[in-house]
């Protein structure tokens, strides 16, 4: 027997497409975070940042801007792309953090050249929530078009780079440079869309309470 | 009473059954019962090609031959013994040349004339293409070999603005074609095809007109055997009419019982089945080259015409594919691209943007001199509702979301590879490494959760275990947990006994360290929490 939802009437749109138009932000889960990027990360946007070390929590920092969208159904959530990450992404910690594994997908790239394309098309095709790729060098007009394709596409675009490129200019939206003061991590704001270069420290630990895959 | 009314809507479908749909149904116009007064009239359009096989032979030639033809007087002809002319030009047509003539006749008459031998197999193809456009017309079409097609057009007649304005828009479609094509609209299949042999002019009749119409057609137009004609002839009847004042059954067993059905066909008292023309199942297009092509970027703009065709073909008859196949032939060998789609698909843009990635990487090892595109199986697409507001902070046009994955997924795996793109998916497993696994996006795995009093496992693992028992004794790391110890025992030698600990190194990192409790006081670091 066939039955016919409210979707399957063409004539009929429903209240709740009809979304306000202006860029919001997404809350970080970090209050002090939140309050020197005023109201949680932009979206969307081109967002850097800038580490020499690794696992100093900064998968963490990203953690909440992945949980969007998560009560959505499967076919219509979006998807995470990881490209050329340093380490293996482990499922069962992400799973532990309420993310669901199957929709992080990891794409391996060697080449730059080949790491821009594939972030420019991910971003532009509006199938991702965001596409967080660890990149070298790479020119102020790929950045620039990278960032385009993020406005294009309504994700976020997230860079991984080594410090030095913090002397660098960038288009980016936002560009933050990691550095751990154990436990803490020390967040140095060096560009936000619309807001002073400021200095924040947060302890990643904190996710690690307040995130559980039960409650999600 | 109320059981009454139930025993009647319950007979109701009974009555008025759905011919199978494979088949189209010509039922009685006129009829004398009431019952099945409450079939719905139909509007029966023949299209009769006169010079199909002119237009085969035409569309079969090369390009240099077509121009040649345009501007000289020629001929198919039969392959017969007697070589009999099938259809000529109106070039030919002027001096003299009639379709039956013998070839030396013709000949005589034209000394110039270009011969062409008939081709039955390039004709039924051409008229099984026909048939294909002719859906988009109606979904009721059927072939009738050699060189005639019926539609039924009942229903289509309001869209296309009347029965006079689709036939002169069937007409300007088939224009192009020259293929002498004859048209007539009549409420039953078999009288409008006799219509469309009779008459050059297009025709039509209504319903009520039906006996008069028929009765004056002569009975030379029917095209039946030259036998039965010619019996008819010496009996002195020239007519329809003549046939129809005539005792069936005395008609039957003279000249025998088909010329005779047909006759009760065309009057509408049988029924004529048909059998339905529907999209073929497979799509097959061939492009030959003029000159070779060494160059992908010139093969990718060549190719831009034959996906448009494909492309209106699929939109045409509302059929997607999943796989492209396109074939390269070299002068020796063939390069042959494979394009697998995640979701099928009409839009060839989309299949042009992947082609480009696939041309992108290919090295052609030789020029290219004939492209091959084929799709193995034509599926049926699915409509889809576009919401007129979509959301533009969050994009959540939900039926959208998984054609954009497919679509994203799709552009990767051609240029990076079938294997580059992998999805995480948890396994129920006690160690680490092996509790998670990645595939292709595609895949469906089934979710399975890791247990909820599981402690946090680090979001970055390495590839191996790197040894740290040197960075240990010299205390690069602090212990900021208890132990956790995994032990899983396997048959291929490989257990696994060890104490985990969450731990930070000097450089301010939090590591997941482990000490091997098989080979005492060896320390790993096998994760990060990043």
């Amino acid at each position: 027997m066939n039955t016919v939802t409210l979707d399957d009437i063409p004539l009929l749109w429903r209240a709740q497409s009809l979304a306000s138009l202006q860029s919001h932000c997404v809350p970080s889960g970090y209050a002090a975070l939140d309050h020197a990027l005023g109201g949680g990360w932009p979206t969307p946007s081109l967002i850097e940042l800038l580490s020499d070390e690794q696992g100093i929590g900064e998968l963490r920092l990203l953690l909440s801007l992945l949980r969007q969208g998560q009560a959505l159904e499967t076919s219509s959530r979006r998807i995470v792309l990881w490209l050329a990450p340093p380490f293996e992404l482990h499922a069962t910690a992400l799973a532990q953090y309420g993310l669901a594994p199957h929709d992080h997908w990891i794409c391996s790239v060697s080449q730059p050249a080949d790491l821009q394309w594939a972030m420019t098309q991910a971003l532009r095709s509006g199938a991702c929530l965001a596409v967080i790729a660890w990149a070298r060098h790479l020119k102020p007009a790929a950045l620039r078009s990278l960032k385009l394709a993020a406005m294009s596409g309504r994700g976020i675009g997230v860079l991984f780079r080594p410090m030095s490129e913090a002397r660098a200019a960038s288009p980016a939206t936002l560009r933050i440079s990691l550095r751990s003061r154990a436990p803490a991590l020390e967040l140095s704001i060096l560009k936000m869309r619309g807001r002073r270069p400021s200095l924040v420290q947060i302890d990643p630990r904190e996710v690690d309470r307040t995130m559980s895959p039960a409650e999600s | 009473m109320a059981a009454a009314a139930q025993l009647a809507l319950f007979e109701a479908p009974a009555r008025a059954p759905k011919p199978a749909p494979a088949m189209v149904h010509s039922p009685p116009a006129i009829s004398p019962a009431p019952a099945s007064s409450r079939k719905r009239a139909q509007a029966w359009l023949a299209l009769h090609f006169a010079d199909l096989s002119l237009a085969a032979a035409y569309q079969a030639a090369p390009p240099e031959r077509r121009a040649m033809l345009d501007t000289s007087a020629w001929a198919v002809i039969e392959d017969d013994r007697l070589k009999h002319v099938v259809a000529c030009n109106a070039l030919a047509w002027k001096y003299g040349v009639r379709p039956g003539h013998r070839m030396n006749a013709a000949i005589a008459l034209c000394g110039s004339l270009v011969l062409t031998s008939r081709d039955p197999r390039a004709e039924s193809r051409l008229l099984e293409r026909i048939a294909t456009e002719c859906l988009k017309y109606t979904s009721a079409v059927s072939v009738q070999a050699p060189n005639e097609v019926l539609l039924e057009v009942r229903g289509s007649l309001r869209l296309f603005g009347g029965p006079a304005a689709l036939m002169d828009r069937i007409q300007a479609d088939l224009a192009a074609l020259n293929a002498g094509l004859q048209v007539a609209l009549a409420p039953t299949a078999r009288s409008a095809q006799w219509l469309a042999r009779a008459s050059s002019e297009p025709r039509m009749c209504l319903p009520r007109e039906l006996p008069n119409v028929l009765g004056s057609l002569p009975i030379a137009s029917l095209q039946w055997p030259l036998p039965v004609e010619l019996q008819l002839t010496r009996f002195g009847i020239t007519t329809v009419g003549d046939l129809m004042r005539l005792s069936r059954k005395d008609l039957a067993r003279r000249i025998g019982a088909g010329p005779v059905r047909e006759l009760q066909q065309a009057m509408g008292r049988t029924n004529w089945l048909h059998r339905g023309w529907s999209t073929p199942p497979s799509y097959h297009d061939r492009v030959l080259l003029d000159f070779e092509i060494e160059t992908t970027a010139l093969l990718e703009r060549m190719l831009e015409r034959p996906l448009a065709r494909l492309k209106r073909t699929l939109i045409g008859a509302a059929r997607s594919i999943e796989e492209l196949i396109i074939t390269l032939k070299h002068r020796e060998g063939a390069t042959t691209l494979t394009l697998r789609l995640q979701q099928a698909t009409a839009d060839t843009t989309h299949l042009a943007s992947l082609l480009h990635e696939h041309l992108d990487r290919l090295v052609l090892r030789a020029p290219v001199r004939e492209v091959a595109i084929e799709a193995p199986r034509l599926l049926v697409a699915r409509p889809r509702n576009y919401s007129l507001a979509m959301d533009p902070a969050t994009r959540s046009d939900v039926q959208n979301a998984a054609e954009l994955k497919a679509r994203l997924l799709e552009q990767l795996q051609s240029r990076f590879g079938e294997s580059a793109v992998r999805a995480l998916s948890v396994r129920a497993h006690h160690v680490p490494e092996r509790a998670h696994c990645s595939a292709t996006p595609s895949d469906a795995t089934p979710a399975t959760s890791p247990p909820a009093r599981l402690p946090r496992r680090p979001l970055w693992l390495l590839r191996e275990p790197r040894p740290a028992t040197h960075e240990y004794r010299r205390g690069a790391f602090q212990i900021e947990s208890s132990p956790e110890t995994i032990e899983a025992e396997a048959w291929d030698g490989a257990s696994v006994r060890r104490a985990y600990y969450r731990a930070r190194a000097r450089d301010g990192a939090e590591c997941w360290i482990y000490r091997d409790l098989n080979s005492p006081q060896q320390w790993f670091v096998h994760g990060l929490f990043g």
